[in-house]
């Protein structure tokens, strides 16, 4: 299975994790070339989002996401983390050596589901940026 | 200083070979082979000897740090003093998971992010400034956070703010592990609904 | 740390990746596990613990800064070593080229005691208590050949002394040791 197969299929599960809104174009820890490679990507591919990177004979897995108030956070992105390491352990063969998920945003706060109580949750008139 | 002298220590019989020779030899795996060397009862019983020591000086120093509770560890501390400061830009907060493979977090930005945003949905406020004091990749050590906001025409501030204190710790407390020792809320203006 | 903490039972290899990354938790475990060991050999190689303490403190923040330099990460430890005795040896030739050598071996001297009565039931105790005993020049070349496995030439080169004087030495302390462990055969 090619990286970016890799990428795609491990794109793909965990956009459909509970408490997922969304998958980011990771920023590997590498060089701006890495950089500019991870944004060429999201423009022209915006499936394949999560970072696939061999260093030797280590494989590192790296996605960035935004999560839902729906769901506590720390337990999405653990079923994330868990997702993503069954795949990679499974369609590889190889277990992957380090698997790394950074929650970017926590988004739906004052919807429905709402942790406050007996407030309006609604927003107020003018929000100055 | 005696000790060090150039006298030659007269060497063991050693069939032609020096100690450090052996000892390049051991070094090397013994191999490829050498059949003289091997061949030769007194090298081999000098190279077991010599295999012997190195394992035992190895083994002693390992066995002696196991047996010895660290005296002190401050050099550790004094180490991750200097570690944490070089790498304080863009701090992230750890989300633990027994998996060692599995390292998961959320940024600082979306602990912020989260914080205001609990803030303007709660009504009656809206909010500036959030900043988080404290080491935030240190679990368990105690973080303040501290924000500014406007308060609407007319609210009681007092009430207001305790509102708010509690509806940010409860945002924090549902998406982060965060040990939160203490919110501030400063209002330093006022808005008209 | 919390005794809870998974990453006290992840391997070497693992942690070494991790903090690769900048995740300083993971070092720190690396820190407290290697660091005892590396303290002993650093207080050993320079005769003194105030020393050997900024040496493997110095050592182990190399170590974190140059982590991407480790090809293999299973290997933290042996690289480790390496940059200790660099370091260590380092002190050295700094304590030589200011005379201090006469006042530092005397210390070394009196901090152990040769006489200490040690009741020696493993064996390992027994050869830790032989280094101990072993004259500091005798020791340091000795550590230096089998537990760095820098060659004749490059201790010699390191120590600033002759290929026959470190010669000689490792036949001493090879000798002084083989006949203290003789008794556990």
């Amino acid at each position: 299975m090619s990286d970016e197969a890799l990428s795609r299929a491990l794109t793909d599960r965990i956009r459909s994790v509970p408490g997922v809104t969304g998958v980011y174009p990771t920023r590997p820890i590498v060089h701006a070339a890495a950089e500019a490679v991870a944004s060429t990507f999201a423009l022209q591919e915006p499936d394949v989002l999560v970072d696939v990177h061999r260093d030797g004979s280590a494989l590192r897995i790296g996605a960035g996401i935004a999560v839902d108030d729906a769901r506590p956070a720390p337990e999405t992105v653990r079923e994330v983390g868990e997702r993503i390491r069954d795949l990679v352990d499974e369609r590889t063969g190889a277990p992957a050596d380090l698997v790394e998920v950074t929650i970017r945003l926590v988004e739906g706060i004052g919807g429905p589901v709402d942790e406050s109580a007996g407030h309006d949750a609604g927003e107020p008139a003018a929000t100055p940026g | 200083m005696s000790d060090i002298d150039d006298v030659p220590v007269p060497e063991d019989d050693l069939d032609g070979h020096t100690m450090e020779e052996l000892a390049e030899y051991l070094d090397r795996g013994r191999s490829p082979r050498d059949p003289a060397i091997e061949g030769s009862a007194s090298c081999r019983l000098a190279l077991s000897n010599m295999e012997r020591l190195r394992e035992l000086s190895l083994g002693a120093l390992q066995y002696r740090a196991d047996a010895e509770p660290d005296r002190e560890t401050d050099w550790v501390d004094r180490l991750l003093a200097t570690i944490r400061a070089e790498v304080r830009p863009g701090r992230d907060v750890p989300v633990p998971h027994p998996d060692p493979r599995l390292r998961l977090s959320m940024t600082e930005a979306a602990v912020r992010g989260l914080v205001r945003r609990t803030g303007d949905t709660m009504g009656g406020v809206v909010m500036g400034s959030c900043t988080l004091d404290g080491e935030l990749g240190d679990p368990g050590a105690p973080v303040h956070v501290r924000v500014t906001a406007g308060l609407v025409y007319g609210a009681p501030a007092e009430e207001t703010a305790d509102r708010l204190r509690v509806r940010i710790a409860a945002a924090l407390a549902r998406h982060t592990t965060l040990t939160v020792a203490s919110v501030d809320v400063v209002f330093d203006d006022v808005y008209l609904p | 740390m919390d005794h809870d903490d998974p990453l006290l039972r992840a391997e070497d290899a693992t942690l070494v990746v991790r903090a690769a990354e900048a995740d300083v938790r993971a070092f720190e475990v690396l820190a407290r596990r290697h660091g005892p060991v590396m303290r002993l050999y650093a207080e050993q190689m320079l005769g003194s613990n105030v020393e050997s303490d900024d040496v493997v403190q110095d050592s182990f923040l190399t170590g974190w800064r140059r982590l991407s330099d480790l090809n293999d990460p299973a290997r933290f430890r042996p690289w480790m070593m390496q940059i200790v005795t660099r370091k260590a040896l380092d002190r050295l030739r700094r304590r030589r080229h200011h005379d201090d050598v006469d006042t530092v071996q005397h210390q070394a001297d009196v901090a152990r005691q040769p006489e200490r009565i040690v009741e020696t039931r493993m064996q390992l105790d027994a050869m830790w208590t032989a280094l101990d005993r072993l004259p500091a020049d005798q020791r340091r070349c000795w550590l230096l050949r089998e537990t760095a496995g820098y060659s004749y030439q490059q201790i010699a080169d390191e120590l600033e002394l002759p290929v026959s004087t470190v010669r000689g030495l490792l036949a001493r302390a090879r000798r002084f040791l083989t006949v203290e462990m003789e008794a556990w055969r």
